[in-house]
């Protein structure tokens, strides 16, 4: 063989060899109309999924698929990023432990991947979710981020570090002993540190007037305070439940006495009516479920009605919405409802389509993966039937990091959701 | 919304016009299957005297909803729009002349929820506490207090279900019946006192006597109350059963058939799809349940169920109260001892419980089948709501649309004045920014007898 041959030939296997050592998973969607949340819809994109990342977005002509990849035909079918829940108190046993103070529990420790919240949210197109404890303790616990994407809870948390710490300003009892409970359990936490900092300068100075004796032994900070020194110290954020504006004064007020704490603010209630403080502070907002607010004018006796998410957008607000918890799947209450009503009210549907994807996966912190559909990001898709927040529009399908998740062709939870299943 | 010219109404006082109007509207749905693109719609007197397309020439009064579509007033084919007071008697089971009328309150919020919810025609009935529970009636809201109620003395509500025995303990044996220490607390108790009433007014109905009928519930029978009955078995009067369950539904029919009742409606149907094929030929028709959004109670955790049934936390009463018994449902909490045998042992067949198309399926079967919501949290029926989710789980707009308003006011012999938009008809309009059952869409407005009673723009902050 000539030499020009033979390296032709080693070239030739070196590339064959290549190609064959690490078999790539690749997933294409193809002309759909894409609602990126990162601009404009592309009216018939594909995207591309590499091991789970997307690595292309664009019109049809303008992307490639590569042999041997899984293509889906979406033709007519509308593509969003998969829909992100800030924050809720479902898909655990119980939201709310028995103790006022209790940032050492995690709400990681009683996550059940077999709760029907799950399969039901992910019916609807959620795909990762906020996992909190409830609003009943005015310092919870921690929460974490999951996919729906496994039966395990290793399988299913995103990370293993906490979300943030949960507190409520609207706790189970009054709102003074909340708010002292509250202050006293972080002056409590400095307190300890100081008395550690304290202990240990002592131990220092008795080991340098004595080296040879055995050194004193320095008790650790206790670990139930550990979490609120984080919080403190602005390394944990916090989610703080507020029902009322006064609420939201008082974590101003907390906001200046401990300016390195970080929180987000989950509005239930008339909380939402602070929203001009809650924008001059440029603060994180989570807005609960039930977005039609009614007050009584005492005087004339008749009710006004205050559509939250307008009020809050016309403050020049961001906000993730929420579904309602524990929802049921034949009721509405689901994300995209939520994001429909708030369309309703006149929020514009491509806020509303954020106020479901990107805003909360920015709350969360991870709108570096998720959120939207751009390269580089995880591949958590879900393709819809129709238009979005339209009343006949159904997930058809999820993906979950390019895997497919679910399919309503193949849901077996329609055979007992319907007395004749949809034909497909 | 735009209104281009003087308007008359007067929110409060709801003066009604003598003089013609004109309503511009960019597509109006009568109710009677008909869509009409850019139509006029001409109201004189508070009544419709056509439609056509027609433009308004000058000195006409103009409403200019031609950016909107244009609905029927919903006619509530049930509803508690009480507020008030109570609707549940407690001093006996058997209450057959109590009109609900009485307890129907001035209150304006209810009357105002609903208005702004579009109903502008509402059947008022008592609640469910009572064996026989008494009259209902057709209310106006959004009309002013002295026309506040249409009609009176309606019909005669038989629950049948498991509400008359629930918060009834019982009375020790051989004991004096008492306000809670009384039958029924079973349902065959509540069955056996339905039929009981019945047997006696066909007693009295030979002997004209009513000595020696005792209500056993607990009192004696007056000769009005078993008037009533007699009506209901003459057919002089409908018997308006209501019933969730497929095993009440047909118990009521059966009881129907045992006295030959012949005027005999149900309201309830959350089983429907299950039949029987004899729900088809009742003779005033069907009332068919939505279990619409309940936010009281939106936290109660599905837990410590395996089964499928879990996702329907109590579909049959919506109040998620873990004390009730009327879904055969045992919740327990999780790591509660013996949970997971207690929770085997309550739950419901997968070939039971509610399913999503019960209405598509319910509609294929007869066109006498009205739509209505379960709202337990305000008693005001969400009629967009139910329309929206029996349309999303396979129904068709325009008869779920005749659902809401023309086959209702047809069963409440309301045809001539209510139910759609045709000539005669009173001026009931509903104004929605798009497609009514899209939840994108909002009422924007609402007119009854032609006068504006709700004004979106006015009542949003």
């Amino acid at each position: 063989m000539s030499p020009s041959i033979r390296s032709a030939a080693m070239l030739l296997s070196a590339l064959v060899l290549a190609g064959t050592a690490a078999a790539q998973d690749v997933l294409a969607i193809k002309d759909a109309t894409i609602h990126t949340v990162a601009g404009e819809p592309i009216a018939k994109g594909t995207v591309l999924v590499v091991d789970g990342k997307i690595t292309a977005v664009g019109p049809t002509d303008q992307v490639a698929i590569p042999e041997g990849a899984r293509v889906i035909v979406a033709t007519g079918k509308h593509l969003v990023p998969g829909l992100v829940v800030a924050h809720t108190y479902s898909g655990i046993d119980s939201p709310n432990e028995n103790l006022p103070v209790a940032p050492f529990v995690s709400t990681v420790d009683s996550l059940d991947p077999s709760s029907l919240f799950f399969e039901s949210q992910r019916r609807e197109g959620v795909t990762t979710l906020g996992i909190f404890p409830g609003n009943e303790q005015p310092i919870g616990g921690k929460g974490v981020a999951v996919k729906i994407r496994a039966d395990t809870v290793a399988g299913m948390l995103v990370s293993k570090e906490p979300l943030a710490l949960k507190l409520s300003f609207a706790a189970r009892g009054t709102r003074m002993q909340t708010m002292a409970t509250i202050k006293k359990a972080f002056e409590d936490a400095l307190e300890a540190r100081k008395k550690h900092a304290e202990a240990t300068t002592a131990a220092d100075e008795a080991k340098k007037k004595n080296p040879t004796a055995p050194a004193p032994v320095v008790p650790p900070i206790d670990f139930k305070v550990a979490p609120i020194l984080d919080l403190l110290d602005g390394t944990l954020p916090c989610f703080v439940h507020a029902d009322q504006p006064g609420d939201v004064s008082r974590l101003l007020e907390l906001l200046a006495t401990y300016p390195k704490l970080k929180a987000t603010l989950v509005l239930g209630g008339s909380a939402f009516r602070a929203h001009a403080d809650i924008a001059k502070a440029k603060l994180a907002v989570v807005l609960d479920p039930g977005l039609e607010h009614t007050e009584l004018d005492p005087e004339t006796v008749r009710e006004a009605l205050f559509p939250k998410a307008s009020v809050l957008r016309k403050a020049g607000l961001d906000f993730a919405l929420s579904p309602e918890h524990a929802s049921q799947t034949l009721v509405t209450g689901h994300l995209w409802y939520q994001a429909a009503i708030a369309v309703k009210w006149g929020l514009p549907p491509a806020d509303a389509l954020k106020a479901i994807t990107l805003w909360p996966a920015r709350t969360i912190g991870l709108d570096g993966r998720l959120g939207t559909i751009e390269v580089g990001k995880d591949a958590d898709l879900a393709l819809l039937s129709g238009e979005p927040f339209k009343v006949r529009t159904f997930v058809e399908r999820v993906w979950i990091d390019g895997q497919p998740k679910y399919r309503r062709d193949q849901d077996p939870w329609l055979e007992r959701l319907y007395y004749k299943p949809p034909v497909r | 919304m735009r209104l281009t010219a003087v308007l008359y109404a007067v929110l409060a006082g709801g003066a009604v016009w003598a003089d013609t109007t004109a309503i511009l509207a960019g597509r109006v749905h009568t109710g009677t299957g008909e869509v009409l693109e850019r139509a006029t719609i001409w109201v004189e007197g508070g009544r419709i005297v056509r439609i056509d397309q027609a433009r308004p020439g000058p000195g006409v009064r103009v409403i200019d909803h031609a950016d909107a579509t244009v609905i029927p007033g919903f006619v509530a084919a049930t509803s508690q729009l009480g507020g008030d007071d109570s609707a549940n008697e407690e001093s006996s089971e058997i209450t057959p002349d109590f009109r609900v009328s009485a307890s129907i309150g001035t209150s304006p919020v209810y009357l105002d929820r609903a208005i702004a919810r579009g109903i502008t025609t509402a059947f008022v009935r008592p609640g469910l506490a009572n064996v026989i529970a008494g009259q209902g009636a057709v209310i106006r809201p959004g009309a002013p207090p002295e026309s506040l109620v249409l009609a009176d003395g309606l019909e005669l509500v038989i629950p049948i279900g498991p509400w008359p025995a629930m918060g009834n303990t019982s009375p020790s044996w051989g004991g004096i019946q008492t306000t809670r220490a009384r039958r029924p607390t079973t349902r065959m108790g509540t069955v056996w006192l339905v039929r009981k009433s019945f047997f006696d007014a066909r007693t009295y109905q030979l002997t004209k006597r009513t000595d020696g009928l005792s209500k056993e519930a607990p009192g004696s029978y007056t000769a009005r109350e078993l008037d009533v009955l007699v009506e209901v078995l003459e057919g002089k009067r409908i018997a308006r059963f209501v019933a969730r369950a497929d095993k009440d539904v047909r118990t009521a029919l059966r009881i129907a058939a045992e006295f030959g009742i012949p005027r005999v409606r149900i309201e309830g149907l959350a089983e429907g799809y299950r039949g029987p094929d004899e729900l088809a030929t009742v003779s005033e028709g069907l009332i068919c349940e939505v279990v619409a959004s309940d936010p009281i109670n939106a936290n109660q955790p599905l837990s410590g169920l395996p089964l499928p049934v879990a996702v329907f936390d109590h579909w049959l009463c919506g109040t998620h109260d873990p004390l009730c018994g009327c879904c055969d449902l045992l919740l327990s909490s999780a790591g509660a001892p013996g949970s997971a045998e207690l929770a085997l042992e309550g739950h419901v067949r997968p070939e039971y419980g509610p399913r999503a198309d019960n209405v598509a399926v319910l509609a294929r079967r007869t066109n006498k089948l009205a739509l209505t919501t379960v709202n337990h949290t305000n008693h005001v029926p969400e009629p967009l709501e139910a329309g929206s989710y029996a349309i999303r789980h396979g129904a068709d707009e325009q008869a779920v649309l005749a659902m809401l308003t023309r086959i209702p006011a047809d069963m409440l012999g309301l045809a001539a004045e209510v139910g759609t938009i045709a000539p005669g008809r009173r001026a009931d309009l509903v104004v929605v920014s798009g497609d009514p059952f899209e939840v994108t869409s909002r009422i924007l407005a609402v007119y009854a007898d032609g006068a504006l009673r709700h004004n979106s723009a006015e009542t949003t902050r």
